[in-house]
């Protein structure tokens, strides 16, 4: 029995233009650890809160107890409407979205905030884990509720430098995800055993003509004439 | 290993992703995993259990320790289920023992406390490799992946706060009154029915969470592959030859029909046997389409519109007038920079000037001096122009006035016994009477004054003392005389106390 179906962790959204806007979820691994993150920093703020407060007497343990309320309840909400991420979320390149992926909004971060109560039980998220889990978009129930999405925040990558090769138009009009591959190769062949680097050419033979190194460096040119040859 | 046959999404991604990638493939194939998982824990566990009935600590203990022996059956699962094979359970009962067999000793003793169990499974099990060769393509695999770690650790976590959840929701759902079960003895006691559900909760924790362990495991390491070795350019450059073989061979329906024969049709795309069409046809078509009323109109509208000042000036104008127009245009830029000058100094001249009139002013407005200061402030020696000091009066004041009265000098009279009468009230009564303050005012103070009964002596005096100062009218003899009197009867006796 053959499966055709590919399994990824990507979402995709399309806007009302005709744009296919695409999301790569973020599971419950990366989720749990900026959940850590932030837990580390909130016992900090607490434990100084607490050391600097005890000190008032009365007014201090009410200072303190409003103070615990407002960071255990608001602290993601405050981040989240600012910048998109908590400091631990923003550590692990995550961030907060609406599921048509605009950015979150005070309602919804309020309300997937709010239900973490219900996520939380019985004990540490138990819920709250089994729904990551089990949703296709590993979304835990405040999400569900608040229509958001939890993925990774897309970071500007420094574009490799290609191999200087003669610009070389390809025998055949390549589709977009063929042009992709080509410039894949190109700048991941120099970090490859040279036998693998040749072993990926030569599969293209039918096209180039060509064997061996020769066969590399007619990818590599094929690619400098996608980047700028036209 | 044929890659075409590949049925996850091969891009490349941080190990992150790849556990990500785990997870998604481990929810959507559960059930299998989960039964599978089951079939080797279930029967390994009632065994302990019977063998171990009194220590359920231990069972649990050993249960959790011999985790390897069901997660490989797991990992050779997914393995194929990775290239499009879902192996049946009989076919995985066969092949059981020589799945779970190789390298089991290490992977149950040593291996154990290794945190990236799940990322070297793949290389023992898969790949087969052992000893040196195992560690060398470990460290070479294992660079940068300390994911894997992560991916015990939260594991672990996620095993206990899901048997806690199992114990504490099962204490929430069944009514206090009953009385059935107690969170402590649920937890901590080590016979009955809490053990069975001790058993239970952990048996479910651990059975949910391996799959997603092994396959989050499995998936970093093929991550890591797959940008090691280019998979995904591989399959790319695969996909491609053959769709140009395909094109330049057989016509579509035949290459259909030969790749389904021998298995390779790419998964989600078919291949395009009848090629790129024309760039020229198409831009012709597109023109005809866009040509559609639909994608709107042409219209012609005509407004006006501001576009700033135009510089004109200099073009056809002679060379004098221009000269001219500058000269005069300076000297009325001039002239208004001169008369702004002039303005602001007159506006800074009479701002001084109405301080200093406010300065000259301070005493009467009381500018600056709180309620406070006030009271220390010396006493006023002249009021209305009036010297009243004590010194500058007669010892006998009445007497000298009613001198002057019958000297026919009536002002004279008048104005002593005024000026008489503030002293006596500054000075005696220490009044609280201004430098500058008018008659009226002082008639004010006095009213309002409690120490000093002769209000109505003092506003007769006052009123006479207004006639004759601004009106000119002196009062008649008798009128003065009578003043005279009331002056010693109201100020006198005083005088005398």
């Amino acid at each position: 029995m053959a499966l055709t179906e590919e399994v990824d962790t990507t979402r995709q959204y399309e806007i009302p233009e005709g744009v296919l806007l695409e999301f790569r979820l973020a599971g419950p691994l990366v989720r749990a650890s900026a959940w850590a993150i932030d837990a580390a920093i909130r016992a900090v703020l607490y434990i100084v809160i607490g050391l600097s407060f005890s000190y008032f007497g009365g007014v201090g343990v009410a200072i303190i107890l409003i103070a615990l309320f407002l960071i255990e309840w608001f602290y993601p909400v405050l981040f989240e409407v600012k910048s998109g991420a908590t400091p631990g979320k923003k550590a692990m390149g995550i961030w907060v979205i609406h599921d048509n992926g605009t950015p979150v909004t005070v309602s919804a971060s309020v309300i997937r905030n709010l239900l973490r109560a219900v996520d939380f039980m019985p004990v540490m998220y138990g819920f709250g884990l089994l729904s990551m889990l089990f949703n296709r978009e590993f979304k835990r129930l405040g999400d569900l509720a608040a229509g958001t999405l939890v993925v990774y925040r897309d970071n500007y990558e420094k574009r490799s430098e290609l191999p200087s090769r003669t610009a070389e138009r390809p025998g055949v009009e390549l589709t977009e995800s063929e042009q992709q591959a080509v410039l894949a190769f190109a700048e991941r062949a120099p970090g490859l055993s040279s036998e693998r680097r040749v072993e990926l050419a030569e599969i293209l033979n039918e096209i180039s003509g060509h064997k061996g190194e020769r066969a590399v460096d007619g990818i590599y040119g094929y690619a400098n004439w996608l980047m700028k040859g036209r | 290993m044929d890659l075409s046959r590949i049925t996850i999404n091969l891009r490349s991604r941080t190990p992150w992703e790849g556990a990500d990638l785990g997870f998604a493939l481990a929810r959507s194939e559960f059930l299998r995993l989960w039964l599978l998982w089951l079939a080797s824990a279930l029967p390994f566990y009632l065994l302990l259990v019977l063998l171990l009935a009194s220590e359920p600590v231990l069972v649990a203990l050993l249960a959790w320790w011999f985790k390897p022996l069901y997660e490989s059956p797991l990992l050779f699962w997914l393995s194929r289920r990775v290239f499009g094979e879902r192996l049946g359970f009989s076919e995985m009962r066969q092949h059981w023992w020589r799945i779970v067999r190789p390298q089991l000793f290490a992977n149950l003793t040593w291996r154990r406390f290794s945190t990236a169990r799940s990322f070297n499974m793949p290389v023992a099990l898969l790949e087969g490799l052992k000893g040196s060769e195992r560690r060398t393509r470990i460290t070479v695999l294992g660079r940068g992946q300390h994911v894997t770690g992560w991916l015990t650790f939260f594991g672990i976590n996620f095993e206990i706060l899901l048997e806690l959840s199992f114990l504490v929701l099962l204490v929430l759902l069944i009514p206090t009154e009953l009385d059935w079960l107690q969170m402590d003895s649920l937890i901590m006691s080590e016979s009955g029915v809490e053990v069975w559900l001790q058993h239970i909760g952990s048996l479910l924790a651990m059975s949910l969470i391996a799959p997603f362990y092994v396959a989050g495991g499995f998936c970093i390491y093929l991550t890591r592959r797959s940008e090691l070795e280019g998979w995904d350019i591989e399959l790319g450059f695969k996909r491609l030859a053959e769709r140009v073989k395909g094109n330049r061979s057989f016509s579509s329906a035949a290459a259909g029909l030969l790749l389904l024969a021998v298995g390779l049709v790419l998964p989600g795309e078919p291949p395009i046997a009848a090629g790129l069409p024309d760039r020229e046809a198409v831009q012709q078509s597109i023109q005809e389409v866009l040509k559609d009323d639909v994608f709107g109109k042409r219209e012609m509208r005509e407004y006006w519109e501001y576009v700033g000042d135009t510089e004109e000036s200099g073009e056809d104008v002679p060379w004098l007038l221009q000269w001219l127009i500058d000269f005069f245009e300076g000297y009325t830029q001039g002239l208004a920079t001169v008369g702004e000058f002039l303005l602001w100094l007159a506006a800074g001249l009479i701002i001084a000037f109405l301080l200093y009139r406010v300065s000259q002013m301070r005493d009467w407005l009381n500018l600056g001096t709180p309620p406070g200061l006030r009271r220390r402030q010396p006493l006023p020696v002249t009021l209305s122009g009036l010297d009243i000091r004590p010194e500058s009066l007669p010892e006998d004041l009445v007497r000298q006035a009613e001198a002057l009265l019958l000297a026919g000098e009536g002002r004279a009279a008048l104005s002593l016994l005024y000026r008489g009468a503030l002293s006596v009230l500054v000075f005696r009564f220490r009044l609280q009477i201004n430098i500058g303050a008018t008659e009226g005012e002082c008639l004010l103070q006095v009213e309002s004054s409690q120490d000093f009964s002769g209000a109505a002596f003092f506003q007769r005096l006052t009123a006479a003392w207004q006639g004759m100062a601004y009106e000119h009218s002196l009062p008649s003899t008798g009128e003065l005389e009578t003043l005279c009197r009331d002056w010693d009867r109201v100020f006198g006796e005083l005088h005398e106390e």
